[in-house]
């Protein structure tokens, strides 16, 4: 048996989002991977801009998040993108935006070689995918004593 | 009919420590355990991203609007969804009364645990600083070295010598046969290392031995009380009532299955299901100038004891402050500055109280009512609130954030309270229950007061203990 990131993820998103908003929880089938792409690609400007992100690498990082059950991602693209729907979300008490969006970002810079490189000079970033096994990239600045 | 030497509900700390111990001091003995839930190893856990197929939600009643209770019920209990901070009690924790004139004085001493404290530790391969002995005094080193601390836990190792310390903990810093070393992922209930301490790879000679019979998916409902002696348990496996008998029963189930139990059973004494606790805690996120965070070696690297003991205790509960090596609340997003935060939870003393209780439903399933903290626990929080900025002082803050309350620790304890006297406490220093012979209660149900430490480490060396004065002394 293979422990997956994808695996871990949707249980952290599971435990996390237990108290979500049930009245959103029909929005969810609106879901579709364009909206949330246009989603993550904003965040990602918005809080790393000295990288570029190509877009089929946000495609494949929106999907690993949604294939992992992130339902704050779903309840927050509905928000986003406005509509009766994200009135009654915004009405809920969700996550605070700031934290769901660090959270994002946080999660995509440690699934890729973001830290690996000298980010004065380099702006391409890989993205590993949320498939590794955890061990190898949950915390990147973690020292061992053998 | 088969007779067992020992008859033990529940396979979690209390119980598989105390067999461990029994069988060390009778080896030819023949054991029973009667678990409610199933086997489910590691690999079942992490294939189905949870300990247990039992849903605990289930596993008793409560308010909806009354704070939730976590356990596991399964083969190996908390040893499965602990997250490995494996602290001891300080020496003042079990003199409450006596040196502060609050809740109560434990029936034994640190000292009476100290060896046992020991053991424990050595099976579950304990990584800490002997540095920490400065606070609770130790007779043998522990098994593993500490984990490399983060940045700020040096700063403040060196700034605060006598209160800030590298964190004691089963996860392991350095590989064995038994164990993988700790990855730092964050995900110790269902660790992918398999570097935490758990029943199923740090007691495998106890699982594994030929002397105990294993009754597992079997839900006890009664002890079986004949003439003032414990004789065995009743319980329901597969919808059909069976019974079990033995010289000596262990109760382990936990501090809300345990009372209940002993309540179906009609063994109602005054204190049986009052006071259940836990700690009071809360997240903070400290966002820091220059410093970088996370580098350390597991997912919690420091503890900080300055807010744990003193005079205060007298009018307020005892904070421990944990330093988190890990993203809860995620990187900061400004350019060069993603390291430069660091959570904290504050663990604050709860007073166990006679409102907080485990009771019956008309069906006989356990009842929780807890209504609320202690006020001793809430002012032990506001002082800890007001009081941080002491421990942060060596360090470059910018701010501290508070993240709010933690619905639970999954600590659940003080409901089966040991104690000396029968009309405030359920059993002695050795956990024999006060009016039934041959009736021993192990976990931390039995715990007389609610510290901040995490409470596992006490659980499992109390019921050592207990094992070493009993089994050579039938209870």
């Amino acid at each position: 048996m293979k422990v997956t990131r994808r695996k871990l993820f949707a249980a952290a998103a599971g435990v996390g989002v237990t108290g979500a908003a049930a009245a959103g929880m029909g929005a969810h089938t609106l879901m579709t991977i364009g909206p949330a792409r246009s989603y993550i690609a904003d965040i990602l400007r918005r809080r790393v801009p000295q990288v570029d992100v190509p877009a089929d690498t946000i495609a494949a990082f929106a999907q690993d998040l949604l294939d992992a059950g992130d339902i704050t991602l779903r309840e927050r693209v509905v928000s986003y993108g406005g509509g009766a729907a994200a009135s009654v979300l915004r009405a809920a008490n969700l996550q605070p935006i700031e934290t769901y969006e660090r959270r994002i970002v946080t999660t995509f810079l440690i699934n890729s070689d973001f830290f690996d490189k000298d980010r004065e000079s380099e702006r391409s970033v890989e993205y590993f995918g949320l498939s590794d096994t955890v061990c190898s990239f949950a915390n990147p600045f973690a020292q061992f004593l053998s | 009919m088969e007779m067992f030497d020992l008859v033990v509900v529940g396979s979690g700390f209390g119980s598989l420590f105390f067999v461990q111990r029994f069988l060390e001091k009778q080896p030819k003995a023949r054991i029973a355990i009667v678990e409610w839930g199933r086997l489910n190893d590691a690999a079942w856990q992490l294939e189905n991203m949870r300990n247990s197929n039992i849903d605990t939600s289930l596993a008793h009643k409560q308010k909806s609007s009354e704070k939730p209770w976590v356990y596991t019920i399964g083969v190996g209990g908390g040893t499965n969804c602990w997250w490995g901070q494996a602290l001891r009690l300080l020496p003042s924790d079990f003199e409450m009364r006596s040196k502060y004139g609050v809740l109560q004085d434990w029936p034994l001493s640190y000292n009476d645990l100290e060896s046992y404290y020991c053991d424990v530790e050595e099976t579950m391969l304990i990584a800490g600083s002997e540095s920490i002995a400065k606070i609770c005094p130790r007779s043998r080193p522990f098994p593993q070295p500490p984990h490399h601390m983060s940045e700020p836990d040096r700063i403040l190792v060196e700034a605060q010598p006598d209160y800030h310390f590298p964190v004691t903990t089963a996860r392991a810093s350095i590989a064995s046969d038994a164990r993988g070393r700790c990855c730092s992922s964050a995900r110790c209930n269902l660790c992918p290392a398999d570097a935490k301490f758990t029943a199923f790879n740090g007691m495998r000679e106890v699982m594994g031995s030929p002397q105990i019979e294993w009754i597992t998916e079997a839900k006890v409902t009664h002890i079986i009380v004949e003439a003032g002696r414990a004789k065995g348990v009743l319980f329901q496996k597969k919808g059909e009532d069976l019974e079990v008998y033995g010289d000596l029963v262990v109760l382990g189930a936990n501090a809300i299955q345990s009372p209940a139990i002993l309540l179906t059973s009609g063994l109602d004494t005054p204190a049986t299901g009052k006071g259940l606790c836990e700690q009071y805690a809360c997240d903070l996120e400290v966002h820091l100038d220059g410093v970088q965070n996370f580098g350390g070696g597991s997912v919690s690297t420091g503890l900080n004891y300055l807010l744990y003991d003193g005079e205060h205790r007298s009018e307020a509960g005892a904070a421990l402050v944990n330093f988190d090596n890990h993203f809860r609340f995620g990187l900061r997003t400004e350019q060069g500055r993603w390291r430069e935060t660091m959570p904290l939870i504050i663990n604050v003393e709860d007073a166990p109280e006679d409102r907080n209780r485990v009771e019956l439903t008309s069906k006989g399933e356990a009842f929780v009512r807890h209504p609320d903290v202690s006020e001793y626990a809430k002012k032990g929080m506001d002082r800890a609130l007001k009081k941080i900025d002491e421990i942060l002082a060596p360090l470059p803050v910018e701010e501290v954030k508070f993240r709010g309350f933690r619905p639970t620790e999954a600590h659940l304890q003080c409901s089966l309270r040991m104690g000396k006297d029968p009309e405030t406490s359920v059993v002695d220093h050795l956990g024999r229950h006060h009016k039934v012979k041959d009736l021993v209660v192990v976990g931390s149900a039995v715990f007389a007061t609610c510290p901040p430490a995490n409470p596992s480490l006490t659980v499992a060396a109390l019921a050592r203990r207990s094992a070493d004065f009993i089994a050579g002394s039938k209870g």
